[in-house]
């Protein structure tokens, strides 16, 4: 018993000095202190932090493919075919060709499905798309026609706020009229090298005005006289192409501030 | 010999046949009288022979996505909104030729151009010029050629000839049939107000491989 005592006696001393070494003391010593840093006796009351707005999240580098028209919307006819197949078989050969490099991609549509242009960039919205292409087919003039939005650009002030507040929903890819020129000059570029004549233009189009991320109208002709748009070679060599812009696409997209 | 009562009725009825026609006429000159005091019931103005002025009609083309002025010589009435739809139609008339650079169908295209004073808001206090209403037919945006670079052009025109030749137009809204459309046919947008002041179109060569430059006029929308 006491045996018992004496140690928990023991255990309490000792833990009675070792408080007392970490405790400050109680009074300053007297005589000269070293010079140290002093902290404020009395810290003003900083506010607490604002909650930050909701800012977009960083995710990979993805695509998003929007094949024109679907379901009873047939778009225009391209030779025999209507243009929501064209723009579907076209769009899945791309992913295809995008998932085998890596990039992920996401399909507005994957079959012949009516969606609506709200439905569409909300699904491209989502998605916070480091590139959208909007695919498109027509038999009116030849090669690629490039369309970005014709939106006027967005201020400096909604262009520094873009990834941070709302943006009105007719009007959002004003703020990413920049990018989506940049993107729109990538693509070019690409089917440059192809030999494939390009038209640069601006439109007015939905769901393109609405879409937050870099966007580009892909329409695609035919070549010329000799080469339809039925032509698979035609396709295999827009398909490429564009897989080859969008790859160029993220490594510049990565130096983008 | 004529029995008697088939005598009295004969008489009636000529009598009343007099009675009649003398109530028909009285009835005809009251009803004269009676629109001849509308107030504002002026007698239309007799038509007057313009001569032909000269217009500028921007001309889309196809192949290259260009806009081109031509010049050429049109008797334009005076009210502003029929001169309106006088360009209009000449222009879509110039598209159904066989050799136009952006063919449409030969169809009745416009049915109307109404002008309005731009509305002004808290936003937009400063508003100038008039707003064009182009009432398009059902038949013309039936038969549009569909496709983005087509339709666009189509609407690029029409922009480009309104500001041309009557500059105080500075915005275009469209309708078809007197309802709204969504599109043209199937990719322009057909529901956003265009705004032509300071657009004129841009006048191109021939299109070039990549070239990297935008050969059409850039289209401005206002919220």
């Amino acid at each position: 018993m006491l045996w018992r005592i004496a140690a928990m006696m023991a255990v309490c001393s000792s833990i009675a000095v070792l408080a007392q070494q970490s405790s400050p003391p109680a009074a300053a010593p007297s005589g000269p202190q070293p010079p140290r840093l002093q902290s404020p006796i009395s810290a003003p009351q900083q506010p607490p932090p604002a909650p930050l707005a909701p800012q977009r999240p960083q995710l990979r580098f993805s695509v998003v493919l929007d094949p024109a028209h679907g379901g009873s919307d047939t778009g225009a006819m391209v030779g025999d075919t209507p243009e929501k197949s064209y723009t579907l078989a076209l769009a899945l050969r791309l992913h295809v060709l995008l998932n085998g490099d890596g990039i992920h991609s996401t399909l507005t549509r994957e079959n012949d499905v009516s969606i609506d242009k709200i439905a569409r960039a909300a699904t491209a919205n989502r998605a916070y798309a480091a590139a959208c292409i909007l695919l498109h087919a027509t038999n009116t003039g030849n090669g690629i026609h490039l369309f970005t939005s014709s939106l006027p650009a967005a201020g400096k002030q909604i262009l520094a706020d873009t990834h941070r507040s709302f943006l009105p929903w007719q009007t959002a890819q004003a703020s990413y009229n920049t990018e989506s020129l940049r993107l729109e000059s990538e693509i070019n570029s690409a089917f440059a090298q192809q030999h494939v004549p390009v038209l640069l233009d601006r439109t007015s189009l939905m769901p393109l005005d609405s879409l937050a991320c870099p966007a580009v109208v892909v329409e695609v002709a035919p070549l010329d006289a000799n080469t339809p748009l039925s032509d698979p070679a035609y396709q295999k060599k827009i398909a490429e192409t564009l897989e080859k812009a969008i790859i160029s696409w993220r490594g510049d997209w990565r130096l983008q501030p | 010999m004529i029995p008697r009562y088939q005598k009295v009725i004969l008489w009636l009825l000529l009598i009343s046949s007099v009675l009649m026609a003398a109530y028909l006429i009285r009835m005809r000159s009251r009803a004269q009288d009676q629109l001849s005091a509308v107030p504002g019931s002026a007698p239309m103005p007799a038509p007057v022979e313009t001569r032909p002025s000269q217009v500028t009609l921007m001309i889309a083309n196809d192949e290259d996505g260009s806009l081109a002025p031509v010049e050429t010589k049109l008797a334009l009435p005076t009210e502003a909104s029929t001169r309106a739809k006088t360009l209009l139609n000449d222009l879509f008339t110039a598209y159904a030729q066989s050799d136009s650079t952006h063919p449409l169908a030969a169809v009745p295209a416009v049915n109307d151009v109404f002008l309005l004073p731009v509305p002004s808001g808290a936003d937009r206090p400063s508003q100038s010029g008039q707003i064009a209403v182009v009432n398009l037919t059902g038949a013309f945006a039936d038969h549009h050629p569909s496709g983005i670079l087509v339709e666009t052009l189509t609407l690029l025109s029409i922009l480009g000839t309104l500001h041309a030749n009557l500059p105080q137009i500075t915005q275009v809204r469209f309708l078809v049939d007197g309802q709204p459309r969504e599109t043209l046919a199937g990719h322009a947008d057909l529901t956003r107000t265009y705004l032509t002041a300071g657009d004129v179109p841009e006048v191109t060569g021939s299109a070039q491989p990549a070239s990297g430059n935008s050969s059409m006029q850039k289209l401005e929308n206002s919220q």
